[in-house]
């Protein structure tokens, strides 16, 4: 293998910018999509099981169990019943990013303190609207929170959707290694973290700016 | 208490038990329009419950309640609680919401236009002296804990309700805003003639606050009357303890001026102008100020009704207007200090040391009220 200078990666990243920039897109997609469906289950879910604490245990302990099967092994456990390409991955990373969110929508609404629920109904709100008025704005940092663990960690997870015949920046690292080119898998795993440390501080920013003002003072 | 004898609230047997253990019993009470309850007891008493049971935030076990005539088992829950103001102990301002949106949480619920839910906002705000220009849009956590509370009550009156509950509104504040507050609402009370059910375990509270005082044990009422006639004639020993030996046998001849006087009064110089005078008690929330010199030596008293009297004449100042006043000496004792405001008919009492200076102020408040009320019964007693 060739020694790797920075030079040597430059010129190698400068050549393929193309086809990176190509799967950097795809990449996004390959954790938008998942992350999306999964807030769309998780939050509800989550709201669900403060309402019916008998299920919230088992639930929670189930989503935890899939959180711990590794990596590799959930997505080729997704090769018989989705096939091969980004429709196993997409659904792996889906059951990935279950957890956080559905985690941090229950402990958020459970947070909110039983005086404020209380003046709340005392002062006639229905269910719903205790919901919608105090405890969903309430809950939203910490909800918000869980989102951004949820995209920060399945954009590496993504990385391993190449494995599976899917697409990505995996592709470069699984094409690099079998070719045995340091660059090229530099070259997906470089813009990988990048994309994470972004996304990362991308989402702290949104998550300040449309979090109630009220709740900021509190913070600090 | 209220000129009408209207029953607002009406509670017929109520009862409340969880699995076997009865948390109130027989619970009986006509309120009348306009009426300050306040329910007291020890922890376990069942008053909150009672309270609770009132805007069935608690289904009794059994027993009707009536609001305005109306049996609550068939108003639908969510509308009596908008029609009843609801303050607690924790405040529970919440904390995403400005104070404008806080205070109008219940019109908003009721669909009252933005327009007038600001207006209403603002009014409520002028009502308890907090600047609407600079408060309506600070949020909870930028206001101390009695601007808080004070905004918790605003909350409650917002929606123009004849009856509110509280449930130890005050409990949570430190003693001198706590006793400030009471004040406040007190008068605010004179003002509004809501119809409120008030729980405490404070004493001083529901004696101070009170048109009629419920006292609970164990889920039972043990006596129901005024705090006047509370302490006249308790009930029983459960009573006479609740009350407070201190209060009931500690003399007036050995309670000296300086254990109960207020020791920083608000006061004025002799110069300084009838609008300055007005500003301060109004910002103050008292309606009389001390006239002191550099020297802080008490010259005299200025009332509210005296300023509002000369209040157009220009060139006046607090000297012009201040009145004289009979003084006491600190280590005199609350009998001395009491006969001599009954004789003189006086509400406030300037305390003051050999060079006259000001040293405190004895007002009418909570202790004096105990200590006359006490001297009637030690005098009644004497003469049988």
């Amino acid at each position: 293998m060739r020694e790797i200078t920075f030079l040597s990666l430059y010129e190698y990243f400068i050549s393929h910018i193309n086809e990176i920039s190509k799967l950097s897109l795809e990449h996004i997609y390959l954790v938008i999509v998942p992350v999306l469906i999964a807030m769309c289950v998780a939050i509800p879910l989550g709201i669900l099981l403060t309402r019916k604490e008998s299920i919230s245990r088992p639930i929670l302990g189930i989503i935890g169990a899939i959180e711990t099967i590794p990596g590799l092994a959930l997505l080729i456990f997704m090769i018989p019943l989705f096939g091969l390409g980004n429709r196993p991955a997409i659904v792996a990373l889906f059951l990935y990013s279950l957890l956080p969110i559905l985690r941090n929508t229950y402990a958020g609404i459970k947070g909110v303190s039983q005086g404020l629920l209380e003046a709340g109904k005392g002062m006639g709100m229905t269910g719903f609207q205790l919901l919608t008025y105090v405890e969903l704005p309430i809950a939203f940092p910490v909800i918000m929170a869980g989102i951004r663990t949820a995209i920060v960690v399945i954009i590496g997870w993504a990385t391993l959707a190449a494995f599976i015949g899917g697409g990505g920046l995996g592709v470069l690292i699984v094409s690099g290694l079998g070719m045995s080119n340091m660059r090229r898998v530099l070259s997906g795993a470089i813009p990988a973290a990048i994309m994470a440390i972004i996304a990362e501080y991308l989402l702290e920013y949104l998550e300040k700016i449309i979090t109630p003002k009220g709740l900021r003072i509190n913070k600090r | 208490m209220s000129s009408s004898e209207e029953v607002i609230i009406n509670y017929q047997n109520i009862n409340k038990k969880y699995g076997n253990h009865k948390a109130v019993i027989d619970f009986n009470l006509e309120v009348n329009k306009g009426e300050l309850i306040i329910l007291i007891g020890p922890s376990g008493c069942g008053k909150t419950t009672t309270l609770k049971m009132t805007n069935r935030l608690i289904k009794p076990t059994s027993g009707k309640i009536y609001v305005k005539g109306e049996d609550t088992d068939k108003i639908n829950p969510v509308d009596l609680r908008r029609s009843i103001g609801y303050v607690i102990q924790e405040i529970a301002l919440f904390p995403h919401m400005s104070v404008e949106d806080n205070i109008t949480v219940v019109p908003k619920l009721l669909g009252w236009p933005p327009k007038r839910r600001r207006e209403r906002a603002y009014e409520l705000l002028n009502l308890v002296a907090m600047n609407p220009k600079i408060y309506a849009k600070r949020y909870p956590a930028e206001l101390s804990g009695g601007q808080q509370q004070r905004i918790g009550v605003l909350r409650a009156l917002a929606a123009d309700v004849d009856i509110i509950l509280m449930d130890e509104p005050f409990g949570s504040l430190d003693p001198i805003t706590r006793s400030q507050l009471q004040d406040e609402f007190k008068n605010l009370q004179e003002k509004l003639h809501k119809t409120i059910i008030f729980v405490t375990h404070d004493m001083d509270e529901a004696l101070k606050m009170a048109d009629r005082i419920v006292l609970m044990r164990s889920g039972k009422i043990v006596q129901i009357d005024t705090p006047d006639m509370i302490l006249r004639s308790p009930a029983d020993s459960f009573v006479k303890d609740f009350i407070g030996k201190d209060r009931l046998t500690r003399s007036p001849d050995e309670v000296l001026v300086n254990e109960v006087m207020y020791t920083d009064p608000i006061t004025i110089r002799p110069r300084q102008g009838l609008a300055e005078a007005l500003q301060r008690m109004k910002s103050r929330h008292v309606n009389g100020l001390i006239v002191v010199d550099s020297d802080h030596k008490f010259l005299g008293i200025v009332t509210l009704r005296k300023l509002q009297e000369n209040i157009e004449e220009k060139g006046k100042s607090v000297e012009n207007i201040m009145t004289t006043s009979s003084t006491i000496g600190e280590n005199q004792t609350m009998r001395e200090a009491v006969k001599i405001m009954a004789d003189a008919r006086i509400e406030y009492l300037p305390v003051v040391d050999d060079q006259k200076k000001l040293k405190g102020l004895i007002t009418r408040a909570s202790l004096v009220d105990i200590l006359l009320d006490h001297i009637w019964i030690e005098e009644g007693e004497k003469k049988e």
